[in-house]
């Protein structure tokens, strides 16, 4: 991929996860229409969240897995985002005193695809079976572990300011983690309602 | 006989073997095409980086220990002249073996270099981080002591507080001293006494820790893990 820069492949592999996002948004209805006709269950709410959510973990999952193969390969010596400025994830990912998990000692990489290889099956389960009895119990838990994923977020915030350095793959899978946040809250709303079995 | 089973089972059986399958392909993918080195002190391991100021004989300049390394070298590389390799000691002014072990050291340090015509391999980097060991009787360090021990000038009292840093065996020194009088460096290389010596290839991973080798001297380890022209 040496034809390609870390940023503009990090661009492309954002382009789920804004798609996604825009799908979740308020505005998804109109910004779909145009794609309903071609994707039937983007006509409906509840298609769009699940869709869109589903984007948004893909997403993130592709950008943490890439986050770990920079992590792996800093160690190996090689540079892959290294920049004099603000912004360098070589930076972040090879530094050993915050790249990893405290307590467990697992990369937050590694964690980071864990994580958003649960929120996908979280997603393609409601996706395959929407009408089942544990939907609910599938959404609160997205709801819930997207939400205590804050705590990571603040945290691998605080190292960023104490390194004086952003990571811009650790943002991407942040906004991804937060997007899902409102993604899940939005589809239990309409779970709770009642109006999920109608759409 | 009722059966009883779960008609929603197999869509999350079938979610579950996707998201599997899909973090396994990327775990693959990841395993080879990349090969993780941790980072640590022991032989095989990447050095920790070391940044800070070294003394250099005219003043205290920013020090960077990556600034050594070429990432590109390879074990097999023949060109022994082109690759650098490092051998940091951690040591204390007020340290006594240290103190009594300077002149091996300053030889080393001016021995392991291309310019020398009985020494036949590259070039060998020797560097020296000064610490203040605490806790311990005449253990008080400066910047001041460092310049003193390093250059052998008067003024200033080494090994245990008790004789002045110019009376050490030995030349003066042409090798920086980086300033751990704050024990960051010892803490991060997880040292727990001085002297302590790395010999670091030049890609920046530890080949050999006296620690793992107490039997053997550091030029020891250079002359036998080091190639020379003609190996």
């Amino acid at each position: 991929m040496e034809f390609l820069d870390s940023n503009t492949i990090l661009a492309i592999f954002s382009i789920p996860m804004v798609i996604g996002g825009l799908l979740i948004s308020p505005s998804g209805e109109s910004l779909s229409a145009s794609m309903s006709e071609k994707f039937p269950s983007l006509k409906t709410l509840r298609g769009r969240l699940l869709t869109g959510s589903t984007l948004i973990a893909f997403s993130g999952f592709i950008i943490s897995a890439m986050t770990l193969w920079i992590s792996n390969t800093i160690s190996e010596g090689a540079g892959f985002c290294v920049a004099n400025n603000i912004f360098s994830c070589d930076d972040v990912l090879g530094n050993p005193e915050f790249n990893t998990m405290p307590f467990l000692g697992i990369r937050w990489a590694l964690f980071g695809i864990i994580i958003y290889t649960f929120f996908l099956w979280l997603l393609i389960s409601i996706s395959k079976e929407p009408q089942a009895d544990w939907v609910g119990t599938n959404i609160k838990l997205g709801f819930m572990i997207t939400s205590t994923g804050i705590i990571a977020i603040a945290w691998l915030m605080y190292a960023e300011s104490v390194m004086e350095k952003i990571c811009p793959y650790c943002t991407a899978a942040h906004i991804g983690n937060i997007l899902l946040i409102y993604g899940f809250w939005k589809m239990g709303k309409l779970h709770d309602s009642g109006n999920w079995h109608k759409n | 006989m009722k059966i009883k089973y779960d008609e929603n089972g197999d869509a999350r059986m079938d979610a579950a073997l996707t998201a599997t399958a899909l973090f396994l392909a990327a775990m693959m993918v990841i395993g080879f095409t990349s090969s993780p080195v941790t980072t640590g002190t022991k032989e095989g391991e990447r050095a920790p980086n070391i940044v800070g100021k070294a003394y250099n004989g005219s003043g205290w300049q920013d020090f960077d220990l990556q600034s050594y390394y070429n990432y590109e070298w390879e074990m097999g590389d023949n060109d022994t002249k082109d690759s650098q390799w490092v051998m940091i000691e951690f040591m204390d002014t007020d340290c006594p073996y240290c103190f009594n072990s300077a002149r091996e050291y300053q030889e080393g340090s001016n021995y392991f270099v291309p310019e020398n015509p009985n020494w036949n391999g590259p070039q060998v980097s020797f560097l020296a981080s000064a610490t203040e060991l605490t806790g311990l009787k005449g253990h008080d360090s400066s910047r001041a002591e460092i310049e003193a021990f390093r250059d052998k000038t008067t003024g200033q009292m080494c090994n245990s507080g008790n004789v002045d840093c110019s009376t050490r065996d030995g030349v003066e020194y042409t090798i920086p001293f980086i300033d751990d009088l704050d024990k960051t460096n010892m803490d991060n290389w997880k040292i727990g006494g001085t002297p302590a010596y790395f010999l670091i290839q030049p890609d920046g991973i530890i080949a050999w820790a006296s620690h793992e080798h107490q039997e053997e001297k550091f030029y020891e380890a250079i002359n036998r893990l080091v190639p020379q022209d003609g190996e």
